[in-house]
């Protein structure tokens, strides 16, 4: 199904920082713009309580608010000759997703 | 969520294809943030933790070997209480209960050809499953090798098996030991330093072992300790056991 929206004057593809910039921006300068982002929303007093933003185990091992490899993942290899495998758990780099992208961290 | 009149400045919210469409007229950017029409309702932060589970995964004799391992891991000793004080039997047997032993966020298909060491978890079992065939293959190794399943033999025979198995000298049917070995010893510190939240870190032991004070919001009247021990009860996310249910 299609829908239409109003036009605008910039869209934005994504909203991690990068974005989030770009749209202050381009609306400081009197410009209309539309992010679209593929994960959920996210605002402060939600997301980031300070009574529970520390827990370690639920946001940095278990890397809640990041992508998860069963949604999308990448293939890796050191170098040309050895056999590229799908990354299953994220270990040097965690891609974002969601309002606030890999920012959030 | 609010569902405010929104007008022409509206917010097409998680709807088709399940995109947050975000839309930031400059006008009227002081009013978006004065949060009338923001996507956001008050007192709706998510809960602790909303992985938690009282649900368990081992069977009793897995759950005796697990206890027996971990107790090896992380020993009680001189130092302080070890894993088995710190509960972490339990925290690992309602970790894989959820979705963490479900492997339910991580891609899961095939290939499993033989992995380079650099490439992580290439199991292809998700982690409760590793732990199940892993746990019966090291049960049978026992018994053929000791004569006596895990739990029932001294700290030492223990200690080398569980050597062994970091070492990849042991090999265990359909389970590659070392991996499953790295596995267990990580499960195994997660449990003893985790929030008690998580039902491992039972009264705090790992962090009084350490002295961690808990992840505090505000650490700020201690700026200028210069280096001195900070002595406080440690806090979780749920308070501390002087405040709550023990
Ligand atoms: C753990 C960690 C620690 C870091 N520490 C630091 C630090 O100390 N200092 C520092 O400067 N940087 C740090 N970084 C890096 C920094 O956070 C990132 O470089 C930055 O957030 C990237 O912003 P971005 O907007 O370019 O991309 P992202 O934040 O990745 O944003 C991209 C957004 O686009 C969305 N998206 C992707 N594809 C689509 C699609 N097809 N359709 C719609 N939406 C899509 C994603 O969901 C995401 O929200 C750290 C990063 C991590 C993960």
């Amino acid at each position: 199904m299609t829908q239409l929206h109003r036009e605008v004057d910039v869209v934005l593809a994504g909203f991690g920082w990068t974005a989030a910039i770009l749209a202050h921006e381009l609306t400081q300068d009197g410009l209309e713009v539309v992010a679209l982002e593929r994960g959920g929303w996210r605002d402060t007093p939600t997301d980031f309580p300070t009574t529970h933003a520390p827990d370690e185990l639920r946001y940095y091992w278990r890397h809640e608010m990041f992508q998860e490899t069963a949604q999308e993942t990448q293939t890796f290899r050191n170098r040309r000759g050895q056999t590229a495998l799908p990354i299953r758990r994220w270990g040097s780099y965690l891609p974002g997703v969601g309002v606030g992208g890999g920012g959030v961290h | 969520m609010q569902q405010g009149h929104l007008g022409r400045r509206s917010f097409l919210r998680g709807n088709l294809l399940g995109f947050t469409a975000l839309v930031l007229p400059s006008a009227l950017r002081a009013l978006e943030f004065g949060g009338a029409n923001m996507p956001w309702s008050a007192g709706a932060a998510s809960p602790p933790y909303a992985g938690i589970t009282d649900a368990r995964y081992f069977a009793a004799s897995e759950y005796a070997m697990v206890d027996a391992i971990t107790a090896r891991i992380i020993p009680s000793d001189d130092t302080g209480p070890g894993a088995k004080e710190a509960s972490v039997a339990d925290f690992i047997d309602h970790q894989l209960a959820g979705f963490y032993g479900r492997g339910q966020r991580w891609y899961m298909q095939g290939p499993f050809p033989e992995p380079l060491e650099t490439q992580g978890y290439q199991a292809p079992h998700p982690p409760a499953e590793l732990w199940r065939t892993g746990l019966a293959a090291l049960e049978q190794h026992c018994r053929d090798s000791h004569g006596a399943g895990f739990a029932a033999l001294d700290d030492d025979t223990q200690d080398d098996i569980l050597k062994a198995m970091e070492d990849g000298e042991i090999d265990l049917v359909s389970t590659n030991a070392a991996q499953f070995f790295d596995f267990m010893r990580e499960m195994t510190i997660e449990g003893f330093f985790c929030d008690p939240v998580y039902d491992g870190n039972r009264n705090m032991v790992g962090w009084r072992m350490v002295g961690f004070p808990g992840a505090r919001y505000d650490y700020r009247d201690f700026l200028h300790h210069n280096g001195a021990a900070i002595s406080m009860p440690p806090v979780g996310l749920m308070g501390r056991p002087a405040w709550t249910r023990q």
